[in-house]
């Protein structure tokens, strides 16, 4: 029993990670570049919906709206601030360097803004179910339903939609793109403001499990094992990477309490070793 | 005459010197009295910084009132971000940066471990709210902790264990200088009792997902559960036990944390999820001892809140010093320290103190029991 409440937990916490990991991999496809802010992000967003809940008083509906408005705008602001002023510098490594300010200085607006206590979230769904020694959080579910629907829509947003191929199209090739009449502009800020809608959710649905605190953001480590594990810029790669960390990460206690970390890069690095493009890197070269 | 030149210039080298001489003592002695906090006042262990600079501040208005030997206590605050490397770099910082009289260091025991050499090497004199058995077995006598040592509280935790009549216990533990040498001490304290450790369990710092290692406290079938951490997870590992029923409920069982767990930011975060749980600290915020309760009456008119152990124990921390400059009748490091060390009784908030030949300076702590989210004293654990 014990391990189906792992393997609940596990893909659970992979869902957050795929969360964030698909928002990161969306930026690294449209722009190039790998964005270290993107936990901060995620913290971001979880902060946000706390005020829209708590200082707000707005009830579900107008938070999960208000919400996604919210976290568009802040995608959008984030990418004219930290990516937009740089994206022709000499020095190919400026925008990168520039999240990793911006992550820091996100982690400290919070504070400020916020202050420095975690604040509590209830649950979305509220509740804890109980069979045997298992219990589990009602979130947990919630959060593989919601992080799986959230998927499904952008599967659907990239491969059937006008909308989506302009953006793919953008982040094939972005001279080609402009040469057929594409905003390539407005294409990058849509990629931002979904890759933020992303890690606000997962912020949103992390929040009331893990308090609502800037170490929040500490999460997007195992994004990035995950995304490199399922194959660099691949969304669907990412996605199975993430839970694969999940699950590891789960299970990695069973062995051991104090390196389960080390045995989810540990993974990583063989599976580096055994395939350096990750899972998916065969299917990533077929598309270059 | 050469000669007479010569005599005369001798004459005003002396004089210039023994005049600088003095002009290197006097200011010394002169101005505000210097004192560097470094604390974390940033990053994800800020709300730790701001409880320690209320409290510390607190004392600071009280000792200008009169000054310190005629003098005004100026506090320098140094960013450590409750790091090791950020602690170090900001000690170094502020000692090159100022002419310090003292410095006042957080209560992480790794950070103040980092930078134990560099207190020897200077000879200020230094407190700290570290617990670590590390600490206490320092012989850097210049360096004080508000605290009594994690053996010491680890030891309280284990006699609390004793006479309860436990017989099976979890632990979960942190990974810092903290859960590994309160951890140890429990446990051996617990094996030498004759009482069966069921599960021993580290996190890691970056966890927030404390789920799976509460199902496997409960599968472990323990009658007693202990947790030892800092107050950034101290709510989430209370939280995840009650959701599994481990702290209340039918199945609750004996749930005993560190400090951490009766602190005013634990008990907001974790709210009802505090309930039934035991825990032994160097403060309560619920203490009705004298001088202890008008303290937190002050603290809470001032600040409109309740204070947590960091704020109690940074009060202190400036108090001591301030008396024991007094006492010393001069700011020398030297001469404090001896007054540190000839400390017998000084009643703080926190507790009495008085120096044992280590760092710890305080003489108790207490057990205390969560009830309607707010920690009550059950007893005084005087050390021995």
């Amino acid at each position: 029993m014990l391990y189906l409440q792992m393997a609940i937990t596990g893909i659970s916490m992979g869902m957050l990670y795929a969360l964030m990991a698909m928002g990161l991999t969306l930026i690294v496809k449209a722009v190039g570049v790998l964005n270290f802010a993107h936990g901060q992000l995620f913290m971001l967003g979880a902060y946000l919906t706390w005020m829209l809940t708590y200082s707000l008083n707005l009830p579900l509906w107008g938070v999960i709206v208000c919400g996604i408005i919210v976290f568009a705008i802040c995608g959008a602001a984030y990418m004219f601030s930290v990516y937009w002023p740089l994206r022709n510098s000499s020095w190919k490594v400026t925008v990168t360097i520039s999240t990793l300010g911006a992550s820091i200085a996100l982690k400290e607006f919070v504070q400020i803004v916020w202050g420095t206590i975690p604040l509590t979230m209830k649950p979305i769904v509220n509740g804890v179910f109980h069979f045997g020694t298992v219990y589990l959080n009602y979130q947990y579910i919630f959060i593989i339903l919601i992080g799986g629907g959230l998927m499904a829509l952008v599967y659907i947003l990239f491969e059937k939609t006008f909308l989506g191929k302009v953006m793919q199209a953008t982040a094939q090739d972005r001279y080609c793109a402009e040469l057929i009449g594409i905003p390539t502009i407005v294409s990058i800020m849509a990629t931002y403001m979904i890759s933020m809608v992303l890690s606000g959710t997962g912020g949103w649905l992390a929040g009331p499990l893990f308090l609502v605190s800037s170490s929040l953001g500490s999460l997007a480590q195992k994004a990035f094992a995950g995304m490199v594990l399922g194959g660099f810029g691949d969304v669907k790669g990412a996605i199975v990477g993430c839970l694969l960390i999940g699950m590891i990460e789960s299970f990695g206690l069973i062995i051991t309490d104090a390196y389960k970390d080390a045995i989810v890069f540990a993974v990583l690095i063989i599976v580096l070793v055994v395939r350096p493009t990750g899972i998916f890197g065969e299917k990533i070269s077929e598309k270059a | 005459m050469k000669k007479a030149i010569s005599i005369i210039l001798v004459c005003f080298m002396i004089f210039g010197l023994a005049a600088c001489g003095n002009g290197g003592n006097e200011p010394a002695e002169q101005g505000t009295i210097k004192i560097a906090v470094i604390d974390a006042f940033t990053g994800d262990k800020a709300v730790n910084g701001q409880y320690s600079k209320e409290g510390i501040e607190l004392a600071l208005a009280e000792i200008n009132e009169k000054g310190v030997l005629g003098r005004q206590v100026e506090l320098i605050y140094e960013d450590g971000q409750g790091k090791e490397t950020e602690t170090t770099n900001a000690y170094q910082k502020v000692i090159s940066e100022h002419e310090l009289d003292a410095v006042i260091l957080d209560k992480y025991s790794s950070d103040v471990l980092a930078v134990e050499q560099f207190v020897k090497e200077n000879g200020l004199p230094t407190f700290c709210q570290g617990s670590s058995i590390k600490i206490e077995a320092s012989d850097t006598s210049n360096l004080y902790s508000t605290r009594r040592s994690d053996a010491g509280a680890g030891g309280s935790v284990v006699a609390f264990i004793k006479e309860q009549g436990l017989k099976k216990v979890a632990i979960l533990h942190s990974p810092d200088a903290l859960g590994q040498s309160m951890g140890q001490v429990v446990v051996d304290g617990l094996t030498k009792a004759g009482i069966e450790v069921v599960s021993d369990q580290q996190f890691a710092n970056e966890d927030q997902n404390f789920t799976n290692y509460i199902a496997k406290v409960l599968a472990s079938g323990c009658d007693c559960f202990v947790a030892i951490a800092q107050t950034t997870h101290s709510a989430q590992i209370m939280i995840a036990a009650q959701e599994a029923g481990l702290s209340q409920g039918e199945n609750a069982i004996t749930c005993i944390g560190n400090s951490a767990f009766v602190q005013q930011s634990s008990i907001q975060n974790a709210l009802e999820a505090s309930n039934n749980w035991y825990a032994c600290t160097a403060f309560s915020p619920t203490i009705s001892m004298e001088p202890t309760a008008s303290w937190i009456k002050k603290y809470n008119d001032t600040y409109g809140r309740l204070p947590d152990m960091t704020s109690a124990c940074m009060y202190d921390s400036l108090k001591m010093l301030a008396n024991a400059m007094e006492t010393a009748g001069t700011t020398d490091p030297a001469k404090v320290n001896e007054a540190l060390h000839a400390m017998t009784d000084y009643r703080g908030v926190v507790a009495s103190y008085g120096y044992q030949g280590t760092p710890m300076l305080s003489k108790a702590e207490y057990v205390c029991h969560i009830e309607d989210q707010k920690s009550i004293v059950l007893q005084i654990v005087y050390a021995e």
